[in-house]
């Protein structure tokens, strides 16, 4: 492999104690319970190692509550890993969930300029993409209307409209892909699809498997926070529909 | 990313973006508008007036009270406003926390800036009233940026401590709104720091043992000081003492660097417990 390495995750481990994800009140810090070091702790993920080149298209496939999502949160650098080390050379852009920064005060084109500050997208960059963004969202005249009067379709066209105008390095994509109707569906993966050609990695988590296959070089495989395979993403894909009793999955939820 | 330097500087846009969203949105929920900010003042400050000066017939020594009130009240509605909504913050952005990198330091920074541009509206009002009601203005008005800027650190410094806690403790912001009526009541908001000196050094409170500490120790609560330097500006058209500079600045650099390392400590932490 000559391509330069672009991810490298060595023994990655992330824990959530189990004790802080509920109810931590006054009282139980006053008394102490709160920051129990002995709480039990669930390992989202452990002692994941794998390693991405420039030019591969990695698929993350796996159950429910497999560590999914978690390695999207370590791999963007929102979650600091516990254990092991997550190595990303460039300029990661993440698409976990659409118009997460919307202000629903806010006009749509107002928060198409909230939206892309979070993003990360320079303001004169925004402004001439502008006219862009809000064509590829259909949202005509409703643009200049506060987006508490939009349907939750509009707004997740919003949404990914501003993502759209990213132009990542490193791209992670949580399932965001089913956006709105049929035509802005196909009218998206197609504006995914350019983008990828324009990324030097891109991350895919999904349980589609049909979908992983056709666009993934490689795939890694979760299970309850464990790695239980990566390569190829034909031969890992097998394997984990052989393990899943081969059905068709078309588990429609999304990751914890 | 982690809430340092470099990335806040480096996301300076998303600061802006965010202290006008906040503001836009503020002024489009109202029908006055940003207008508002200059009536909210007004209001609190004739309710103030009325219970102390018209109902209670107290503070004739602080005539004329409306200027009075006014130098307290607005540094005050700052404090308030930004610690109350700097606690529930991070709980009530956990989605775009989760979804975004972004150094969230931002978030609890963006209430801070966006409550100080409410705070100059406010100071419009202040300086409109001191002018109706005759304030000898002159020199002493240019302490004002200096004691904006010591209080705009005195409260990012606490606001971004608050920020951790609230995340931590949910029922921190419960107990916040006594916790910030306590201190409204500690600090001379209603009521003149000379009248603390008068009670403790002359009065029956003065027997009391070590009253002769108690204005020295009441004086240390930095809102005690901006509220004295806004007045000495332009209630009494004064400069306020060096030894009350020395300690606001030295509390205020020690606040703020406090509540940035504390932020930074808990930065990624806190994200498990959102």
């Amino acid at each position: 492999m000559s391509s330069p390495l672009v991810i490298d995750v060595k023994g990655l481990g992330i824990f959530y104690r189990l004790q802080q994800r509920r109810r931590v009140g006054i009282k139980s810090l006053l008394v102490g319970g709160g920051f129990r070091r002995d709480a039990p702790l669930l390992w989202a993920l452990r002692g994941v190692t794998f390693q991405c080149h420039e030019g591969q298209i990695l698929g993350v496939i796996g159950g429910n509550g497999a560590g999914k999502s978690t390695l999207c949160l370590a791999l963007s650098k929102i979650l600091m890993p516990d254990e092991g080390k997550v190595k990303v050379r460039g300029e990661v852009s993440t698409l976990l969930s659409l118009g997460a920064g919307f202000n629903r005060d806010l006009s749509g084109r107002d928060n198409i300029y909230l939206n892309a500050a979070f993003l990360g997208l320079p303001r004169r960059v925004i402004e001439s993409k502008m006219e862009e963004i809000i064509e590829f969202s259909e949202l005509g005249e409703f643009i200049d209307q506060p987006i508490r009067f939009y349907s939750s379709g509009m707004r997740s066209r919003l949404g990914f409209s501003v993502a759209a105008a990213l132009d990542p390095e490193i791209l992670i994509l949580d399932e965001v892909l089913s956006v709105g109707d049929r035509a802005f569906q196909r009218k998206s993966r197609k504006r995914l699809k350019s983008m990828m050609d324009h990324s030097r990695v891109i991350v895919l988590v999904s349980h589609q498997v049909e979908f992983l296959r056709e666009l993934c070089t490689h795939c890694l495989w979760l299970e309850r926070g464990e790695l239980r395979g990566f390569g190829k993403a034909d031969e890992v894909l097998d394997q984990y529909m052989t393990a899943s009793g081969g059905a068709d999955d078309a588990e429609p939820e999304a990751s914890a | 990313m982690i809430s340092n330097w470099s990335n806040l500087v480096a996301r300076r846009d998303l600061v802006r973006e965010l202290t006008l969203a906040e503001l836009r949105s503020q002024s489009q929920e109202t029908r006055l508008g940003w207008l508002f900010w200059l009536v909210d003042p007004l209001i609190m400050m004739l309710i103030y007036w009325g219970v102390v000066v018209g109902i209670f017939g107290r503070g004739e020594q602080y005539t004329p009270y409306p200027v009075f009130i006014l130098c307290a009240m607005l540094p005050w509605k700052h404090f308030t406003g930004s610690v109350n909504a700097s606690a529930k913050i991070l709980r009530g952005r956990d989605a775009l926390i989760k979804a975004i990198p972004f150094p969230t330091i931002v978030l609890p920074l963006t209430i801070v800036l966006a409550g100080f541009s409410n705070f100059l509206f406010g100071t419009i009002v202040l300086l409109g009233t001191a002018v109706a009601f005759d304030r000898p203005l002159g020199m002493s008005l240019l302490q004002i940026p200096v004691l904006m800027f010591l209080q705009l650190a005195v409260v990012c410094g606490i606001s971004l401590g608050v920020a951790c806690f609230g995340a931590l403790v949910r029922d921190l912001s419960g107990f916040l709104g006594h916790l910030t009526r306590i201190g409204f009541y500690l600090s001379p908001v209603l009521y003149g720091v000379d009248m603390v000196q008068d009670r403790f050094l002359q009065g029956p409170l003065g027997k009391l043992p070590f009253a002769e500490w108690i204005p020295t120790l009441y004086m240390l609560n930095p809102f005690a000081i901006l509220f004295t330097g806004y007045r000495d500006a332009v209630f009494y058209g004064r400069m306020l003492e060096p030894y009350y500079w020395a300690v606001l600045t030295v509390e205020a650099a020690l606040l703020l660097f406090g509540g940035w390392r504390l932020y930074q400590y808990f930065d990624r932490r806190v994200i498990k417990f959102l």
